[in-house]
């Protein structure tokens, strides 16, 4: 499936977190390279630093100064202006996590279309909102949810909760699609349904980055590495 | 960068949309507006009820006489029909009057029986036609006809019914039509009968059925001349009418009499002036004279500028007649001569109040920093319960200026439905507080305190049915509500009317009832700015939420 092209790479980073005095290095030159249309599984221990790896990527953190820099679509993200930054978290990329994250006051659909709405006013608004709420409503029903469409998060499963985040991560068509431990909260049949669906997003051309301890699950990944020390080993 | 920062522009309908949901699907949002609400509310009514109040002061001395007052007490102003005259003639000056104000004794025709009631009062003399052209007298005369409307109205057996225009003609001549004799108006509170009814309407209760406008009164004033006091001078007047000013002070205490008769009775009037060494030979008259003069400006005048050009005709006036007649002393401005405009003659009293008012708006502004405070700590609250969603916002690519202006705008929503529900409240209050009023005034009926009290017996039973239950809340929320109805219940059982709003001592029959328009735009519009500077820090701690730690656990 994957082209030979990279669509989001990084090297060299480093991330140390600060306990008071005392210095916790998680990343120590981390380097990976995910090339368009691929599914990479980063396997490694609990703590071993795959949400923080994952969290640079997605630019929910920065790394630490350095050489280290994350590469997408050719465009170095350290040089990125506040709102190219954040139209890149909008837009470029969408985030699955283990605990869901969905807003409890809003329904279903709108936890949906809610990244469709973000960086828009008024005008665009009620140019796009139709056509939004469509794709919304068409991917739910993809993913089974067409009965479930006005319900809060608190009335849905667990499974059902991850479809929505899916659907949400999905909802402004992203080149990558990062996965934190995505059936991490799941039990096992769910976890597989879930990983199903992860599975033909990936068919349909979509490039995946999936964080996960269990080797089993990263063994359905086009490719599988290793976090281990701080660093990325194949 | 720019674009960042001009993002808010957009007014991104997500804002809207979580703005929304977060107001309606908690409690602590309306909490907050409902103290929005009261605080605004508070500041609304009472500085509404003190701005009414002073503009009724005011209102009322221009009523009362006019733009501008000459007066030199006692002695009075000789050759005042020329001073009017000379006033007239001005082109900023509408009207001027002559009036006589004395103190004088009323015998009142009640109780039945040789026993009669008497009075001090305070005797004005006036030409009743000029009098009228100058201050409001024409419309506070009461005893009038009711037209048709006000005839469907009025009570069954309200004594306006029966009357005919003649009583306000008689009214306004001081003249009794059936005799010609000269009349006397008493204001409508010197007669003890007369009640003021829930309606506003005035009506003779007490002891027996005194209408005063059937009977006569005797006035006795105590005449001052050459230094002392003359025997005093009685007359019999009928009572041709009685007049509201709304001023309870005046309404209890001021009657009208004809000028000439007011002169007659203070020895004001014309006199022979005689030689000092030789009493029986007259050498000259002294001239008739009144104690006061009221003037009206024509509009467009103030009533500062004709008070000047009053000042400067009195000096011509004065110098005109020490020629003409230098046998008669002219009295001189700033020597017992006062003149001036009708609001220094009630500065002593406008000032206070004015003073009053400006200290409960600041007071009561300190209100708005109670507001603010809520909103700041009802909004650091939701950030801390929302610090997740911001994460999640965050990561799905909401700026950090719109993270804030989510609550930014939320505290603007709790200002703006604040300051209207509190606007409404303000309404609600200061449009019925006179019956409101009235209501504290009078015992509690029965039904309150029963009412209240079998709902605090229903929830008491609450509350030992919650105590026995599992969880604490409902049961310190159903005692709460217990011992509250209690109470109110043994506050109504306690409660004796009293009256707040003595109108002896507040000067007006009324409470003021009406919204000051300036007051309720400056109070909501403080209302929305401090909930919003309330919001500010909370908001600015929601842009600054690390999104990885909002987001790394459940
Ligand atoms: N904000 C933080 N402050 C200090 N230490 C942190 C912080 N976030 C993560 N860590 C530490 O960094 C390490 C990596 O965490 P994380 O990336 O969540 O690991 P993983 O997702 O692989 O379980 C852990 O030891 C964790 O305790
Ligand atoms: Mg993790």
């Amino acid at each position: 499936m994957s082209s030979t092209q990279t669509i989001l790479s990084a090297s060299r980073l480093h991330k140390t977190y600060h306990l008071g005095r005392v210095e916790v290095p998680v990343l120590q030159d981390a380097t990976i390279d995910v090339r368009e249309g691929e599914w990479v599984a980063i396997l490694g221990a609990s703590g071993s630093g795959k949400s923080t790896l994952l969290h640079l990527l997605g630019d929910l953190d920065q790394p630490d100064a350095g050489d280290g820099q994350i590469v997408f679509d050719g465009r170095k993200l350290g040089e990125m202006s506040r709102s190219q930054r954040n139209a890149y978290r909008n837009r470029s990329v969408g985030f699955v996590f283990q605990f869901y994250h969905l807003l409890p006051e809003l329904n279903v659909v709108e936890n949906t279309l809610l990244p469709g709405l973000v960086g828009i006013g008024r005008l665009r608004y009620y140019q796009v909102i139709k056509s939004l709420r469509e794709r919304a409503t068409e991917l739910l029903k993809d993913f089974g949810l067409g009965h479930r469409l006005k319900h809060r998060p608190r009335e849905l499963s667990g499974g059902e909760r991850q479809r929505v985040a899916i659907a949400r991560a999905l909802i402004n068509q992203p080149r990558v699609l990062l996965a934190d431990e995505p059936t991490g909260n799941l039990d096992e049949h769910t976890g597989a349904e879930i990983l199903e669906l992860i599975a033909a997003q990936h068919r349909s051309g979509l490039s995946i980055v999936m964080v996960t301890h269990d080797r089993s699950l990263a063994e359905r990944a086009d490719r599988v590495v290793e976090l281990h020390d701080g660093r990325v080993v194949d | 960068m720019r674009t960042e920062y001009l993002a808010f522009l957009k007014f991104p309908v997500y804002h809207a949309l979580l703005t929304n949901r977060y107001l309606t699907t908690r409690v602590i949002p309306l909490i907050a507006v409902a103290c929005v609400a009261l605080c605004a509310a508070l500041v609304i009514i009472v500085v509404s009820v003190m701005t009414g109040f002073l503009e009724k002061v005011r209102g009322s001395g221009r009523m009362l006489i006019g733009d501008v007052v000459i007066q030199y007490p006692v002695q009075g102003i000789p050759h005042y029909e020329r001073l009017i005259k000379m006033i007239e003639d001005l082109p900023e000056a509408a009207a001027a009057t002559a009036v006589i104000q004395s103190g004088g004794l009323l015998g009142m025709p009640y109780p039945e029986g040789d026993n009669k009631d008497s009075k001090l009062v305070e005797v004005w003399g006036i030409e009743p036609e000029s009098f009228a052209a100058v201050t409001g007298y024409a419309d506070s005369l009461y005893w009038r006809p009711l037209d048709e409307q006000e005839q469907r109205a009025a009570r069954e057996n309200d004594i306006r019914h029966l009357l005919t225009e003649q009583i306000v003609t008689d009214g306004l001549a001081l003249r009794d039509h059936r005799t010609g004799r000269p009349g006397i108006v008493l204001g409508m509170h010197v007669s003890d009968g007369n009640r003021r009814m829930p309606d506003g309407s005035y009506h003779p209760l007490g002891d027996g059925y005194w209408w005063m406008p059937q009977y006569e009164v005797t006035l006795t004033t105590l005449p001052i001349s050459g230094g002392g006091v003359g025997d005093p001078e009685s007359h019999i007047f009928p009572v041709v009418n009685e007049f509201v000013s709304g001023v309870y002070m005046i309404d209890q205490q001021r009657v009208m009499i004809p000028l000439n008769l007011a002169q007659r009775m203070t020895h004001l009037d014309a006199a022979d002036r005689v030689d000092p060494d030789d009493p029986m030979r007259v050498i000259g008259t002294h001239p008739a004279r009144v104690t006061t003069i009221f003037a009206r400006a024509v509009d467009g005048v103030s009533a500062l500028e004709l008070r000047e050009h009053i000042a400067n005709v009195y000096e011509e006036f004065a110098d005109i007649m020490r020629d003409e007649d230098p046998m008669t002393r002219m009295p001189v401005p700033g020597l017992g001569l006062s003149i001036l405009t009708w609001e220094q003659q009630q500065a002593q009293f406008i000032g206070p109040v004015e003073k009053e008012r400006e200290l409960m708006r600041i007071l009561f502004s300190i209100i708005y920093f109670v507001a603010a405070g809520l909103v700041l700590a009802i909004f650091w609250a939701i950030v801390h319960e929302k610090t997740r969603d911001i994460g999640i916002l965050r990561s799905i690519g909401a700026s950090r200026l719109g993270i804030s202006m989510i609550f930014l705008r939320y505290g603007a929503v709790i200002g703006v439905l604040g300051a209207f529900v509190g606007l409404g409240l303000a309404y609600l209050v200061v449009s019925n507080i006179n019956e409101i009023h009235e209501a504290i005034g009078r015992d509690a009926p029965p039904w309150t305190w029963i009412t209240t009290l079998v709902l605090s017996i229903v929830a008491l039973s609450m509350t030992i049915r919650k105590a026995m239950g599992e969880k604490m809340l409902p049961t310190v929320l159903w005692t709460l509500g217990t011992i509250t109805l209690g109470c109110i219940s043994a506050a109504l059982v306690l409660h004796q009317g009293t009256l707040i709003w003595d109108p002896a001592v507040y000067y007006f029959a009324e409470i003021p009832n009406t919204i000051d328009r300036n007051t309720a735009v400056t109070t909501m519009i403080g209302a929305v700015i401090f909930s919003i500077l309330g919001a500010f820090i909370p908001a600015a701690k929601a842009a600054d939420t690390d999104p990885v730690n909002a987001l790394r656990y459940e």
